[in-house]
This record gives structure tokens, sequence and C-alpha cells, in this order.
């Protein structure tokens, strides 16, 4: 270094000497001099802050008239600044990133006057609708900040939320498919807040394609005053773990009568099964059941896994008719699709049957799911240990479905879904008894889904059912054959138009039924009955039809929704013309009255037809439907309903006589040919009491009580009688506790008068024998006892739910109806009566991953 | 000072930038990171052409980010554009910037013109809209937090609404409902220009506050409504990040404030549980 270097180092120090004087010089002398009193407080911070503190003050609390009195005197301007704050009640706290946040003082604070603790609570009571259509969107979860229960939307669209904390509150409505909606409140103690929320479809037309593998809300339509659904969680409960049953989730629903343990029939209202209409994922099929054709009664299980099932609903009386043409009630299914989120592995072995289902995204991006399940049964269905006089048989099912969504806009959906039950009864010592048989179905179902102008729902279905049985004696000869083919296009579309929803659709479709009665025929000593095993027929048919159904919303608390039907058969001369209108009206806060009416038509189906005599001309069967019920919501997620109910039926087909009656003391042995007429005419009346809550936490569940009477007159016969399905009282009771959501214990209780034995029967001298009237016996009452814990754990990386089931805990001695014979030489008829499922103890495990 | 300043200014290390190619059309606002800049793709050599806050970026001028750096600019129609680590872009004319990297996310004023973002895969179009727009390996992913955009590839285009996700590939585009608010955002708001708040009313700084995450904004009742629009604030939370400042800024208020899937809910300090 030399020395100019270092005479211009010493001179650049110098400088930089004299420049940092400069700076300390003035700030000193500013905060000595500053004068604070007699300023604003808020001109105090300021000068504060320009000495390098970094205030934030706002002007609710540093108000423009609090004014600085008595000069501070600390040394710092941080200890100044305490004092210019304490006088007013208010102090300076540290906050982030050297930030020094003015407040009131906590001190302060404490000493405004505090809330009772015992203030009184209010109560929030809403209505959520639809945004476009304001229509009442039931099933929407709303959740009041302070109040650890939710809320369901009633069938109105209506909540009721009690016990809301006092003070401001904030309500959350949720649905999936539709954008979170949220309002703030005030709610007073003693006092009830009304609130009106409208959903809009979530953001984009999109929506519905990609959260389709989430939990969705059931279809509702207002004013069906019959209608109960189902979620997967609920469903889960339900369905057992001894035949893993879904239909027996059904058989614990309000006005469902369901009384043989072996079936998976069963009755609503008085209507047998065959006019009850089953939908799978928009497909109407009465053949998806593992069972024994041409056997009369015999046992029965449902050609599904409830694994796979998303969500149920069950409709009686007069409700929109989009599927098809039926007289009774609809139970629609929808089975859930495959996760977009990650692969995912469930495996569940129950009492005697194991299923395993797999699941995934399907492409980039997760634009699709797959799932593919199957069951197997383990043992025989009914269980050996029932000793029923069922034949029994084993049972798989499968179900593939693939969703993708194609474009934006476009979804594209295929499922197949089939099963097979196989008869093994080879030990029997006559050659001419059932030995073996098959009974196969297959559904093969592709859907397209357009949206357009994030509104418009096109949706266009193809459908082909396959269904073949074959039965043989011990023999090996053939004994029956048949099978039922069908192929459906359909189109739906939807379109909201303002206060309201406008559907329609239309579809065409061509079905064949055939019967072939081999060389094996049983002899008339048989059990098997005859009428049903040695016609043989072999027909198909064509149907088209359309619908359309508007649900127009009236006035906000007034639903109107008509609709009409279409529909023309190969099978009869006219077309028939079904027609609906439903009503539905909020009273008042809580009170819901629905009203619904409508004529119903159901077709001969082509077994009926082709039984009949060559000169009737079949008439398709209707029904008058008047529903009224009225519903109240009680708390958060309790609502009673009660229903009364009357249908008027004609034209009904009479199944055949099978075995012989008295007429004037002489017994009657033969066949009726008549049985193909439209011979009945009917009437069913009732009234339905249910009590429900549902809740994802404590206690969920309903209670129904069923009264119901229906009668069936032939007025060619002269002769009046109680339906088959005639079940005057019957109570159906379910509840689930929730501990945690790791452990819940169940019940479910069946309970009732019971059907008759069908036939011209009479009880006398202990026994049964051939009488003048029909349906004149009933089975005893039945009655049964359910109960079922889960206790879900975690290990392996996958959770595991053990379950233990005890049906029948009482173990009644139930009874149902059995293929019977009569005695020829004394009238008495023997069988006709079958004990049904003991006490039984079955344990499960469902394995995730 | 004035002494000390003019040598600091007389030493400071010629730090100019690469000699941009059009005319300015943003400033750099805020910067997390060492963002740099360059007047050709592939030219940017280590240590050079840095970016700076209040820096001018011109037409055609490329912009880079690393790993480790986000970098915030303003354009002149009022357009905050914000890069993602790992990107790359450059705006072409006002309202119009190209991305060949990585992502970017777009807060335009709602009238301002269609802002586009132009990408090898497609052109994203708004009119007053928040996107994110990402590169990925072979496509394009838009997200939409409000407003519309669309979406152009070539004689096709899809349009996507506020509250969507649109992946787009060589297969088509595939659309899903997507929050406007979550931790899939936060990135935008880490990078968001500073507040001032100096004089603001509390209703302004909430709903800036509450447009920069996607929420929606509520208040307790209409009367507290009307308060926070005749409130006023007083300092600074210019290096906070927002919901710092909005913490500072509801205490200093005597307010609480909750949040719930999405929903800002400002209430009464008393209110607060």
């Amino acid at each position: 270094m030399n020395e100019s270097t270092a005479s211009s180092g010493a001179a650049v120090a110098l400088v930089l000497a004299a420049a940092l004087a400069l700076c300390a010089v003035p700030a000193s002398a500013q905060t000595s001099t500053d004068k604070y009193a007699g300023r604003s407080l808020a001109e105090a911070l300021r000068l504060l802050q320009s000495h390098g503190l970094r205030i934030v003050f706002t002007s609710t609390v540093v108000t423009p008239e609090l004014r600085v009195d008595v000069e501070p005197r600390a040394p710092t301007a941080r200890r100044r600044l305490d004092e210019l704050l304490a006088p007013h009640g208010l102090e300076a706290r540290d906050g982030p990133g050297e930030v020094i946040q003015v407040v009131r003082a906590t001190s302060a604070a404490r000493e405004r006057p505090r809330q009772s603790p015992a203030v009184a609570s209010g109560t929030i009571e809403g209505l959520v609708v639809h945004a476009d259509t304001r229509l009442p969107l039931a099933g929407v979860v709303v959740q009041v900040d302070g109040v650890t229960v939710d809320s369901l939307t009633d069938r109105a669209g209506r909540f009721l939320v009690r016990r809301v904390p006092p003070g401001t509150r904030m309500v959350r409505a949720a649905a999936t498919g539709f954008a979170v909606v949220v309002r703030v409140l005030e709610v007073k103690g003693g006092t009830t807040v009304t609130v009106e929320m409208s959903l809009s479809p979530a953001a984009t037309t999109h929506t519905e394609y990609v959260e389709v593998s989430e939990p969705r809300l059931p279809r509702h339509d207002p004013g069906v005053s019959s209608e109960t659904s189902l979620d997967r969680r609920e469903w889960e409960r339900l369905h057992g773990g001894l035949a893993d049953q879904p239909m027996r989730v059904v058989h614990a629903l309000p006005r469902v009568s369901a009384v043989d343990d072996f079936q998976v029939d069963f009755a609503v209202r008085g209507s047998p099964f065959r006019h009850v209409e089953v939908v799978v994922d928009g497909v109407s099929t009465d053949w998806l059941r593992h069972t024994v054709y041409g056997r009369g009664a015999t046992g029965s299980i449902g050609m599904l896994t409830g694994q796979v099932l998303e969500d149920a609903t069950l409709r009686a009386g007069a409700y929109p008719h989009r599927y098809g043409d039926r007289l009774g009630a609809q139970l629609d299914l929808t089975l859930r699709e495959g996760s977009r989120d990650r692969f995912r592995l469930r495996g569940a072995v129950g009492g005697i049957n194991a299923t395993l289902v797999g699941e995934g995204p399907l492409g980039r991006s997760a634009r699709g799911s797959w799932l593919v399940a199957g069951r197997q049964s383990l043992l025989e269905w009914p269980d050996e240990r029932a000793q029923s006089t069922r034949t029994p048989f084993g049972f798989s099912d499968w179900l593939a479905k693939a969703v993708y969504d194609v474009h934006p806009g476009q979804q594209a959906v295929l499922s197949v879904l089939g099963g097979t039950s196989n008869i093994d009864a080879e030990d029997h010592p006559s050659p001419t008894e059932l030995g073996d048989g098959t009974n196969r179905a297959s559904v093969v179902n592709f859907a397209w889904r357009s949206t357009f102008e994030s509104a418009v729902v096109l949706k266009q279905r193809i459908y082909l059912v396959r269904h073949s049985y074959v039965n043989k004696t011990q023999s090996g000869q053939q004994w029956h054959r048949g099978g039922n083919d069908e192929i459906v296009y359909r189109a739906d579309v939807a379109r909201p138009i303002p206060h309201g929803l406008l559907e329609a659709g239309a579809q065409a479709g061509w079905a064949a039924s055939r019967l072939d009665a081999g060389p094996g025929d049983p002899p008339a000593s048989s059990r098997i009955p005859a009428a049903s095993s040695n016609v043989g027929f072999d027909g198909s048919s064509w149907t088209r039809s359309s619908y359309a159904h508007f649900a127009w919303a009236a006035t906000p608390a007034i639903t109107l929704s008509p609709g009409v039907r279409v529909t023309k058969s190969s099978l009869v001369r006219n077309p028939t013309v079904t027609r609906w209108i439903l009503g539905q009206w909020a009273l008042a806060p809580g009170w819901a009255l629905d009203a619904s009416a409508g004529l119903t038509y159901q077709m001969p189906n082509l077994r009926y037809l082709n039984r009949g005599a060559p000169s009737l001309e079949p008439r398709p069967e209707r029904a008058r439907h008047l529903d009224i019920a009225i519903e109240r919501r009680l708390a958060e997620s309790v609502r009673w309903q009660a229903t009364v109910f009357t249908r008027n039926e004609s034209d009904v087909l009479r199944d055949p006589e099978v075995h012989p009656r008295l007429v004037d003391a002489v017994e009657v042995p033969t066949l009726d040919e008549s049985c193909c007429a439209n011979a009945l005419q009917g009437s069913s009346r009732g009234i339905e009491l249910m009590v429900e809550r549902r809740s994802s936490t404590g206690l969920s569940g309903w209670a129904a009580y069923s009264f119901g009477k229906t009668r069936y007159t032939d007025a060619s016969r002269a002769e009046t009688f109680w339906a088959d399905f005639d079940q005057r009282h019957a109570l159906n009771l379910f509840g689930v506790y929730r501990f945690s959501d790791r452990t819940s214990v169940g019940a479910t209780w069946r309970a009732g008068t019971n059907f008759p034995i069908p036939g011209y029967l009479e009880a006398r001298n202990g026994g049964l024998f051939v009488g003048h009237r029909r349906n004149q016996v009933r089975l005893p009452a039945y009655s049964r006892l359910d109960v079922r814990a889960d206790r879900t754990l975690e290990s392996f990386g996958g959770r595991v739910t053990l379950s233990v089931e005890v049906l029948n805990v009482m173990n009644r001695v139930n009874v149902g109806i059995a293929n019977g014979s009569v005695r020829p030489s004394t009238g008495e008829a023997v069988g006709f009566t079958d004990t049904l499922l003991p006490r039984s103890l079955s344990a499960g495990a469902l394995v995730r991953f | 000072l004035a002494s000390l300043v003019a040598l600091a200014l007389a030493l400071r290390p010629d730090v100019r930038p690469v000699a941009p190619g059009g005319q300015p059309v943003a400033v750099v606002e805020r910067i997390d990171g060492t963002p740099r800049r360059s007047a050709h793709l592939k030219a940017l050599p280590e240590g050079e052409g840095r970016l700076s806050v209040r820096d001018a970026i011109h037409a055609g001028e490329w912009i880079a980010t690393d790993a480790r750096t986000r970098v915030a600019v303003r354009f002149s129609d009022g357009t905050s554009v914000r890069l993602d680590v790992g990107s790359r872009a450059r705006p072409l004319a006002p309202g119009v910037i190209e991305l060949t990297a990585g992502a970017v996310y777009v807060d335009s004023p709602g009238e301002s013109a269609r802002f586009e973002v132009r990408t090898p895969v497609a052109t994203a179009r708004d009119v007053g809209t928040q996107f994110e727009v990402r590169l990925l390996d072979g496509g394009l992913r838009l997200r939409v937090r409000t407003g519309t955009v669309e979406l152009g590839n070539g004689p096709r285009s899809v349009s996507a609404r506020d509250g969507t996700e649109v992946t787009l590939t060589t297969a088509g585009a595939v659309s899903r409902p997507f929050a406007a608010h979550g931790p899939e955002w936060d990135w935008t708001a880490g990078i968001s220009p500073p507040f001032d708040i100096e004089g603001l009313s509390l209703s302004v700084f909430l709903d800036r506050i509450a447009r920069e995450h996607g929420w929606a904004l509520q208040y307790a009742d209409s009367a507290l409504a009307r308060e926070a629009s005749s409130t006023l604030l007083h300092g600074s939370v210019h290096d906070l990040a927002p919901r710092e400042a909005l913490d500072v800024v509801i205490t200093t208020s005597g307010l609480s404030h909750r949040l719930d899937d999405g929903v800002l809910l400002v209430l009464r300090g008393a209110e607060a549980r």
C-alpha cells in the first residue's frame, strides 16, 4: 500500500464517520424534542413510525377522538409507545416480521360484560333449493359451526338445527355435484332464524363426470311421498355378513313386506314381486338373481354383492316411470364406479361367500376408472343349518365396470354384470327328482353421456340381457330349459328451465322368452308344481315407449311434477298411457305435505301370454294410485312421516291355480285354464308410519309400521279373496349405534302378521285341508331380530373390519311357504309350510387396501 | 447521508441487464430468489442478467427462474403475472406472454383486455380472471380460479370456467373440478405483490387478500361490512406473507376471522371462539 492510497482510505473513513454522525444526531434530537401531548393518538403513532417502529394500527382501535394528555417519559420509542397506549386501554403487541400491532388491552377485554353461560340457544331452520330449477334438494348436508351434529335436508329440502349457541353462526350446505354455499346468520337465544340457500351445480358441466366415484345424492323426486333412499355407508351397515345379501337391506326398508328368509323377493303394499320394477344402473330387468327356476317356492339371492352398490332408492305409489311400466314399486339401484384416486383392493369373507373387489384409475390424468368384483359362494344357499326343504344351490357372480371421460362433456360407461347358480342335488333317491341345474344371467350395458351448454344432459344407453337355465332330473334327463333375452336402446335428456327441470326419454326394445319342457317331466305325485313345469312356450315381443316429466317449483313452497309415459307393445292392441302427478307443499318450517296420484300399466309378459287360452286377448294390467303423506322434521336429523295410500287395480292377471279346491263339496282337481285372463280387480289401502334418524354419528336408523289390506275380486268366478301378499301389520325396525368411527353395533327387527297360504285351504282338526275359499289360512306371525357388531382395525397398511352377526337372535320358529301337495284320498294338504332360518351365528371380515 | 449514497452509487457494480429487445411491457414487483433475464432463450450464462424489483421487462425478453426462484411482474394493464420455480417465459406484447417451461399464474383485473398465455401446446385466453398454466411432459395443465379461460389448440378450443382444471394432452382434454383455494395455490400467494396498506380501507384489503387466496369473503353481518369499509389501516406489512398480513390487520382492527372450506369469515373480536 503506498502513501496516496493510505491517505485516500483515511479520507473515505472520515467521510463515512461524518455521514454516520450526521445520521445519528438528528434521530436522537428528534426523539428528545418531539412533543406528544396534545396530539391525537394516531398522530403520535405516526410520529413513532417515523422513528422506525413498524407500528400497524387501524381507525377502529385508534379512534380519532383519542388524544395524548400526558407526555411520555420513557427513554426508548418502544416504551414510549406503551405509555401512549395504556391510558386508552390499548397495548402494543409484537407481530410477525417485527411488526408492532396496536390492539385493545387484554385487561380491557376482560372488563367487557361476559355472556352468560346459561343463555338460551337458538334454532336455525331453512330450505335448500337448486339454484337453477328452484326445486328442493334432499339429502344436502347442513353444518352449523358450534353444533356438533350435521343435518340433512328432508324430501322437501328443509332442515332444522336446534340448540344453536347464540352469536354469529356460519351455515354451510354441501352436496356432491354442487358448489358449497355458506351463509352467516346472527342467532339469538330463544329465537328461530330462517334461511334459504340455493345450490348451484359445481363449476363446470364436467363435474358430474369426475365426481361419480364419490358418494352421491340418491335421486329424489319431489312429491314421491313413499320414497326411501340408502347411500353406500348405510348399505354396508345393513347388508349383512351371512350371505352378503344386498336385498336384505331392502327387506328392512319401510313399507316392505318380506317374510321369507330364503328369498330375495319382497312385496310392497300387497303387490307381488312381479309388479316391482328392479332397475340396476338404468337397466330394468327381472333376471339378476340366483335361484332355481321352475321349482315353485325356493330360495333365491340377489346376483350382486353389496360391495359394489352405491345407493338404492325404493319408490312406491305414484312416481315418475322413466324406465318402464310397472304396476307397483320401483327399486332403483346404482352400481358404484371405481376409484379415480388410486388402486384399491378389498376382500370380504362372510358366512357363506367370499368377495373380492379391485378398482383404480383408468388412463392418464385419471380420466376414468375401472372396477372388477367377484363373489363366490363357500356354502350353499339356503345354508344346510336351516334344514329347509328348499333346493340348495351354489353361486358366483361378477361385475366389471369401466368409466372413461372421452372428452370434456362426453363420458362412456361400460359394465358387464352376470352370475351363475348351480344345483347339485344328486343324493335324492328318486330318479325323477331334480338332480342338477344351472341358472345364468348376464347384462352388458353401454352408456354414453353428453353434456351441452353446461346444462343439457343427454344419456344414451344400449343394453343386452341374457338369461338361461336348465334343470335335470336325478337320472340326467332334461326337465326344464328356458331363458329370456332382451336388447334395449334408450335415450334420456334432462334440461333445467326456469323454476323447473324437464326430462324426456324414449326407448325401443325387443324381448324373447322360451321354456322347453323336456321328456323328463316328473310325475304328478312329485312335489314340483305341475303348472310351472309342463307348459312350454317360445315367443318374442317389441316394445316402444317414451316419457316426459316436468318438475316445476310453482312457488318456493310448492312443487308440482306431472309426467306421462306412452308405451306400445306388440303384445297388446292399444298403447298404454301411464301418467302421474306429484305435489309437495312445504306447509311450515319443518312440515311438508306430499300428495301423488297416478295411473300405471304393466304389460303381460310372454310367459303369461303363452299359457293363456288362445281365444283370450290379453290386456295390460292397470292401477290407480293415490298417496298423501305428511312429514315433520323434529330435530336436526329426525323426522316422522305418516302416509295414507290407496290403490285400485284392474285387469290383473291371475296366477294359475296349482292345487284343487272344493266346489259344492266336490274336489275340483285340475289346473285352471283361465289363469291368464285379466280376471282380477283389486284394491289396497293402508297407512304407514315412520320415524327416522339419519346421522353419521350416534344412533341412526328407522322404525316403520304399516297397516294395509289388499283384496282381489274375480268376477268371472264370483269370488273375493285376500291377496297372496296381503300383510296387515308390518313392523320394520333398524338401528345402528356408532360408538366411534371404528366401532358400531346394529340391530334389525322385522315382525308382522303374515301372508295367506295361496290356495283353497282351510284349517280343520289341527291340519290343512282343501277348502272352498281362497287364501283363508295365513302363515303364523313372523318375527326376526338380527344383531351385528363391527370393529375396524388398522394394520398392514390397510383396514380390517371384523363383524359378528347373530341372525334370528330369539331363535323364533318362523314359517314360510313351501311346495305342498294334496292327498287325493283325504283332501289333506301337506308340506305347504317350511321352517325358516333358525338362530345363526356368522362372522365376517372385510379387508381394504 | 447524501455523500454516503453518492459513494455507494459510485462504487456499485455494473448490473445493467441484457439489452432488451422491445418496448417495456411489465415491471418486476417481487422476487424470491434470483430470477434472470436474457434477450435469447438459451443465452443465460451463470451470474448474468439478474432481475431486481422495479426492473422493466421488455417485449421479447426471456425471464427464467431456477428451482428456488419465483418472480412476480405486473403488466401495464394491471395484470399480475407470477412465474413458478423452474419456469421460462417472455412477454411478447402487452397482454401476451409466452411460456416454454414451468408455470405462470395470471391475475388480471376484470376490466382488462384478454390476456394470453401462449405455450407450445395451446394458448390460454382470459377475460378478468385468475388462472395457472403449467407445462407438463407432453401436455399442459390449466387451473382456473375465477372467470373463464379459453384454451385454444389449433382449430379446437376448450372453455374452462372457474373452479376447473383442464389437462390438455395429445389424447385430448380432461376436465375436472378444482378448488379455487388450497395448498396448490400457495406458491402464487407466496410471490404476490406486496400489500401497501397505508390509508387503505379494511374492506379493500380483505378483498385483495381473499382474491389472492381464492377465498370467498363474508362478514358476520352487514354492519360489520360497513364498518370494514370505513376502517382505515395505517402502517406497513410490506414484507409479510399474505396470511401474516391478514393476521396483523385483523388483530389491529379488533376483529377475528375464521377460515372454513375456502370461506374467510370476518367476525367481531368477541365472537372469536
